[in-house]
C-alpha cells in the first residue's frame, strides 16, 4: 500500500501544481485572487474537446487555438473588470466569481451536462508491480517541466526579477523604472498559459463536467495558502503535502474524505502560518 | 439608538407582517401561493442575516447556507430515524448549526476578510461531497424526506413570525453599540483593534447572531418543504444568497431583505426559461458589482436622498 501511495502520489504531484501555479501566480503577483480560475482551465479542456473531437483539427492547432481563446479571455477579464475593482479585494472575488459561475452557465447551456473527455492511448507502466496510467506520468512530467521552468524563469532571468520586484512592492517597483502594467500583462499571459495546459492534460486523463471547474479552484486555493501566495517553489512542496495526505485519506478511512483532509490542512495553515509554508507575507502588505 | 427610530422600524415591520399574514385569506388558502411566499420569506432571512456579516462586518460569506444546511440535516435526520420530542429535535437542529459556525468561523476569522470568504467558499463544497457520499445516511441525491407534520399555513404563519422577529433583531443589533463597532471593524480592522475593541469577539458575535436566523430558516424550510437534499450545500445555493444581498445592496438589511423576497418569486415564474436563468443571473450579479457597487437598494437610497436634498435646498 505504501508503494501505491507513493508512487500515484509522484504521478499527481505535477499535474497538481501545474493547476494550482496560475492561481498563485494571479493572487500573488497580480493581486488578483481569481474565483473563476476552475472554470478557466475547464473552458480551456472544453475549447481543446471542441476542436480536437468535433471539428478534427489536428492536436497541436487546437492548443494553440485553445491558448490564444484562453490568454485573450484573461487579458480581458483582468482589464474589463478586475482592473477597474483593483482598489477592492472583495470586489475582484465577486466579480471573478460571477464570471465563473456564469462560464459554467454558459457552458451548460451549449454542452449539456453531460461528460466529455478526450481519450489518449499511451500504454499504461508498471512500477515495482504498481500499474500506473502513462497519459498521468506523461502528464505529470508536463506539469513538472513547466512549473519548475517557471520557478527557473523568476529566479533567474531579468524578467523574474521584475516581476517578483512587482509583487513584493508595486510602488517600489514603478519607481525604480519598472512598468507594473506590462509586467502584470506578462503575468496574466504566463498564468493563462499554464491554465490552459492543466485544462489540456486533465481533459486526456479524466472525464470531465461542467461542475468540475470548482474542484479545481478549491484544490488551487488551497495548494496556493499552503504555498504562500506568488510562490512557485512552495506550490511544489504544497501540491505534494495535499496530493499524499488525500491519498493517505483515501487509502485509510474513505475517498469521500479526500477533500476534507485537504480542509483540515488548509484551516490548519491559516491558523499556524497564515502566510504559508514558504511564502513571505507578501499579501499581508 | 434611539426609542424613536426603533418604533418606526417595529411599525414598519409588524405592517409588513400583518400584510403577508393577510395573504393567506387573500389567495383563499391557496397552497401555491402560499408556499412561494413562504419560500420568499426563508430566503429573506437569509439574504438579511448574510447582510448583518457582508454589509455590516466585513465578513463576506459565500456559503451563508452551511449554516441552514446543518441543521436542516440533522432535523431531518432525527425526524426519519427517531421519535424525539418535537422542540428537543429543533434544539438538537439549532445547537448542531451554532457549533457548525464556531467550527468553520474559529480559524477563519483570525486571518485577513477574504480567507473567510474562501473558507466558507469551499466548506459547502465539502458538505455536498459528504451528504451525496453516504446515501444509506443521508439518502444521497434525492436527500431525506418526509411527510409533512405541519399544515402549509401553520408553517407560513411561523415563517412569517420568524421573518419579523429576524429583521427587528437585526435592525437592533445593527443600529445598538454593537451594529457602530462592526462597521468601524469592516472599515478598519487595525484602527478599531487599535481603540481596544476586541475584533475577533465582536467577528464571532456577529457570525453567531447571523447564524442563528440562518439555522431557524433553516430548520423552517425542512418541515416546510418536508425535504432537505444536497443542492442546500450546492454552488448554486450559496451563489443566489450573495446575488440577492449585492443586488439588494449590501448594509442597509431591508434592500437585501426584500431583494431576496423578490428576486426568489421571480426566480420561479422564469422557471420557463430553464438553464438561461441561472446565467442571467450570474450576468446581472457581475453587472451589479461593476456598474452598481451600492446595489439597487443602495442606488435607489442615494438617488432619493439626493432628490430630497434638492428639494431641501431649493
Amino acid at each position: 500500500m505504501v508503494k501505491h501511495i507513493l508512487l500515484y502520489g509522484l504521478v499527481q504531484i505535477g499535474l497538481y501544481s501545474l493547476i494550482a501555479v496560475g492561481f498563485t501566480l494571479l493572487g500573488g503577483i497580480v493581486k488578483l485572487l481569481n474565483m473563476a480560475h476552475g472554470m478557466i482551465i475547464l473552458s480551456a479542456a472544453y475549447l481543446l474537446f471542441v476542436f480536437v473531437g468535433k471539428i478534427n483539427f489536428p492536436g497541436v492547432v487546437s492548443a494553440l487555438m485553445a491558448v490564444a481563446f484562453i490568454v485573450c479571455f484573461v487579458l480581458i477579464m483582468h482589464l474589463g473588470f478586475t482592473n477597474k475593482l483593483r482598489n477592492s479585494v472583495m470586489g475582484i472575488i465577486l466579480v471573478t466569481f460571477g464570471l465563473g459561475y456564469a462560464i459554467q452557465q454558459i457552458i451548460i447551456i451549449v454542452f449539456g451536462p453531460y461528460p466529455v473527455s478526450i481519450p489518449v492511448r499511451i500504454k499504461s507502466l508498471n512500477f515495482w508491480g504498481v500499474t500506473v496510467n502513462g497519459m498521468e506520468v506523461v502528464a505529470s512530467a508536463i506539469g513538472f517541466l513547466v512549473v519548475i521552468a517557471l520557478g527557473m524563469l523568476l529566479q533567474r532571468s531579468k524578467i523574474g526579477r521584475a516581476i517578483r520586484a512587482v509583487a513584493r512592492n508595486a510602488d517600489m517597483a514603478a519607481i525604480s523604472g519598472i512598468n507594473i502594467s506590462q509586467v502584470q500583462l506578462g503575468v496574466l499571459a504566463i498564468a493563462a498559459v499554464c491554465m490552459s495546459l492543466s485544462g489540456f492534460l486533465i481533459v486526456c486523463i479524466r472525464t470531465l463536467t461542467p461542475e468540475a471547474g470548482w474542484p479545481l479552484l478549491t484544490t488551487s486555493f488551497i495548494i496556493a495558502v499552503l504555498a504562500g501566495m506568488g510562490s512557485v517553489w512552495g506550490t511544489i512542496l504544497a501540491a505534494a503535502i495535499i496530493v499524499y495526505s488525500e491519498l493517505f485519506t483515501a487509502f485509510v478511512i474513505s475517498s469521500v474524505f479526500k477533500e476534507a483532509a485537504a480542509f483540515v490542512i488548509l484551516i490548519a495553515v491559516l491558523i499556524f502560518r497564515p502566510s504559508g509554508l514558504l511564502g513571505k507575507r507578501v499579501m499581508e502588505e | 439608538m434611539t426609542f424613536r427610530n426603533l418604533s418606526i422600524t417595529l411599525l414598519i415591520v409588524l405592517a409588513i407582517s400583518i400584510g403577508f399574514i393577510l395573504v393567506v385569506p387573500v389567495s383563499q388558502h391557496n397552497i401555491y401561493i402560499i408556499n412561494l411566499v413562504a419560500g420568499a420569506l426563508i430566503m429573506g432571512v437569509y439574504v438579511a442575516s448574510w447582510d448583518l456579516l457582508a454589509g455590516y462586518t466585513g465578513l463576506f460569506n459565500m456559503g451563508q447556507l452551511i449554516f441552514a444546511g446543518i441543521p436542516a440535516y440533522v432535523v431531518a435526520l432525527i425526524e426519519t430515524n427517531f421519535n424525539l420530542f418535537r422542540p428537543i429535535t429543533i434544539l438538537i437542529g439549532f445547537s448542531s448549526a451554532i457549533i457548525g459556525v464556531l467550527l468553520v468561523v474559529l480559524p477563519s476569522l483570525r486571518v485577513r476578510s477574504f480567507y473567510f470568504a474562501l473558507v466558507t467558499f469551499v466548506t459547502p463544497l465539502i458538505l455536498h461531497t459528504i451528504t451525496m457520499s453516504f446515501p444509506a445516511v443521508f439518502g444521497g441525491e434525492y436527500g431525506l424526506s418526509k411527510k409533512r407534520i405541519f399544515s402549509p399555513e401553520v408553517i407560513y404563519y411561523a415563517t412569517v413570525s420568524l421573518f419579523a422577529v429576524a429583521l427587528i433583531t437585526l435592525r437592533v443589533v445593527v443600529k445598538s453599540r454593537i451594529g457602530l463597532v462592526l462597521q468601524a471593524i469592516r472599515e478598519d480592522e487595525e484602527t478599531a483593534r487599535s481603540v481596544g475593541v476586541n475584533v475577533f469577539l465582536y467577528k464571532l458575535l456577529a457570525c453567531t447572531v447571523s447564524g442563528t436566523f440562518t439555522s431557524l430558516a433553516g430548520i423552517l424550510y425542512f418541515y416546510y418543504m418536508g425535504h432537505v437534499d444536497p443542492s442546500i450545500f450546492g454552488l448554486t445555493a450559496s451563489f443566489m444568497v450573495v446575488v440577492m444581498g449585492i443586488v439588494g445592496g449590501m448594509g442597509n438589511l431591508f434592500g437585501p431583505a426584500f431583494s431576496g423576497g423578490i428576486l426568489s418569486i421571480v426566480l420561479e415564474y422564469l422557471r420557463p426559461i430553464g438553464i438561461y436563468r441561472e446565467l442571467l443571473y450570474g450576468c446581472l450579479f457581475v453587472a451589479v458589482i461593476m456598474l452598481m457597487p451600492q446595489g439597487i437598494g443602495g442606488a435607489v437610497s442615494s438617488w432619493y436622498s439626493r432628490k430630497f436634498r434638492k428639494k431641501g435646498s431649493s
